[in-house]
This record gives C-alpha cells, structure tokens and sequence, in this order.
C-alpha cells in the first residue's frame, strides 16, 4: 500500500537535534548571479547578499549559517564567453560567507553568471 | 529513544512542494535543498552515463553536451556545477559553461585551459539545482 504523510514540517524527536535524510544528504544554499556591472541574484536559495569585492571576485553571504566553515562549496562559471586559461575558484570565507573568483589567462574577470552550490549542516 | 517514520512519499499541506526541516537552531526547505538532476558520464569513449537523476538522455555532439531532462525545470535559470576529471589528470583544465539555457535540454560545452574545445573524457559530473515545472 502507498503511503503519503502530508506535513508543513520535520523535526527531530528532541526539537533541535537535525533531521536525518537516509542515506542522502540536502544542499544548504544554492545561488546564480550576474557577477558584471551591478551584481544581483538570478536564483538563490538561503542567498542574502552579494558583494562586489574586486575584478571578478564576489562575496556571497547566506541567512541561515552553516554550523562551521568545514563545509563544502563548489562554484562553476555559467555561460560561454570564449574562456580562455578559464578557472572559478571558491573558499569558506566564515560559516556564513563565501568568496568565489573566476580567472581568465592568470587574471581575475567579471563573469556574466556564476553558479554556487553549499552542502554540509547549518548551525 | 530514535524514532523513524517510513513511508513512501511525503507532501507539504500549505504548499504540496514545501516541507520545513529543522537542523539544529534553524529550519531549512526539505524541497529547495534536494538536487533536481545530476549524473555522471564517461566521454572518453561512446558516452556511457554511469550515474543519474531526471536525465532522459544525454546527447554527444564531441564537446558539446546536451542534458535532457526527464522533468523540466520551472524556467531556464537552473543553478548548475560542473566538475571534470579523468584518472591521470589530463582533463584537470577543462571546465564547462553554457552555451543555451532552456528548462528542458541546456547545452553546454567543455574547454580546455587553451581555449579550445576538448571533450570532457572519463568524468564529467553535473548537478542542477532550483525548481521543478
């Protein structure tokens, strides 16, 4: 027999411990923004602002921290532009920001549309 | 005491899509967090896709790589990562970008650190993130 529970939300038993998915585990955040002229979200999940902090290097703050700055972070570079030597780096600036670079033949540019991905615990 | 709840779907009351979920101080969107779509691919060869999730099929055009979706996305804003890779590293300088957004069939091709178009070789790993039509 099919099963559904409907349900507006899950807690743990105690209330606060987090909620095991068997097996799998769901991102935390996910963001696309247009990373030239004036920088904005395109799509964004926990996202709460971006900063512009140089030639082709952003910042990117969440609402809901992850519980540390030991979490995974994995930005792509989005549409074709004749990338050459092209590369998009991403770090755990703190539990709720992180910075991501996109580079071109050894030089930071500004890239039309960056892509980021947050997986790990939030606190 | 541990205590799990099986069953075989779950379904939000307010909104058939949306179900909360506390992890700790916070609550976050079961839904939103879900990966959409992902797989794997090997294209060193004939492609042969190892792993995936709603990929009807993926099309080979050498470089270019077309990803059609078995359940299309809400719009053509999909939030995607990329990682390509092979076994000795070869690949390591390569890196995909788009080059047709669409809900259904997104194209994307894959570059090597010269510029020019390689094809992705042993692993290509994609993940696409956002809603669901």
């Amino acid at each position: 027999m099919t099963s559904i529970l409907n349900v507006d939300s899950i807690a743990a038993k105690n209330g606060t411990s987090p909620v095991t998915l068997t097996k799998q585990s769901a991102a935390k955040a996910w963001n696309s923004f247009n990373g030239t002229g004036t920088i904005a979200f395109i799509k964004s999940f926990n996202g709460s602002s971006l900063v512009d902090s140089g030639t082709g290097e952003y910042d990117v703050n969440i609402t809901s921290a992850m519980d540390s700055t030991s979490y995974s972070i994995l930005c792509s570079n989005g549409l074709h532009v004749s990338h050459n030597n092209a590369n998009t780096s991403a770090y755990q600036n703190t539990a709720s920001q992180y910075s991501t670079a996109h580079w071109e033949n050894n030089s930071k540019v500004d890239i039309s549309y960056m892509n980021g991905q947050i997986h790990g615990d939030l606190a | 005491m541990a205590s799990k709840l099986k069953v075989d779907e779950l379904e939000g009351v307010t909104t058939a899509g949306s179900i909360d979920v506390t992890t700790g101080s916070t609550t976050t969107n079961l839904q939103q967090g879900l990966a959409k779509a992902f797989h794997q691919t090997d294209f060193s060869g004939t492609a042969v896709t190892r792993r995936s999730l709603n990929m009807a099929s993926i099309t080979d055009g050498g470089a270019q790589h077309t990803c059609n979706f078995t359940n299309s996305f809400s719009d053509i804003y999909q939030v995607w990562t990329e990682g390509v890779g092979d076994s000795d590293h070869t690949s390591a300088n390569r890196a995909m970008s788009r080059i047709s957004r669409s809900a259904s069939a997104p194209v994307f091709i894959c570059e090597a650190s010269s510029g020019s178009n390689q094809d992705a070789e042993q692993d290509l790993n994609m993940l696409f993130h956002g809603d669901l039509a």
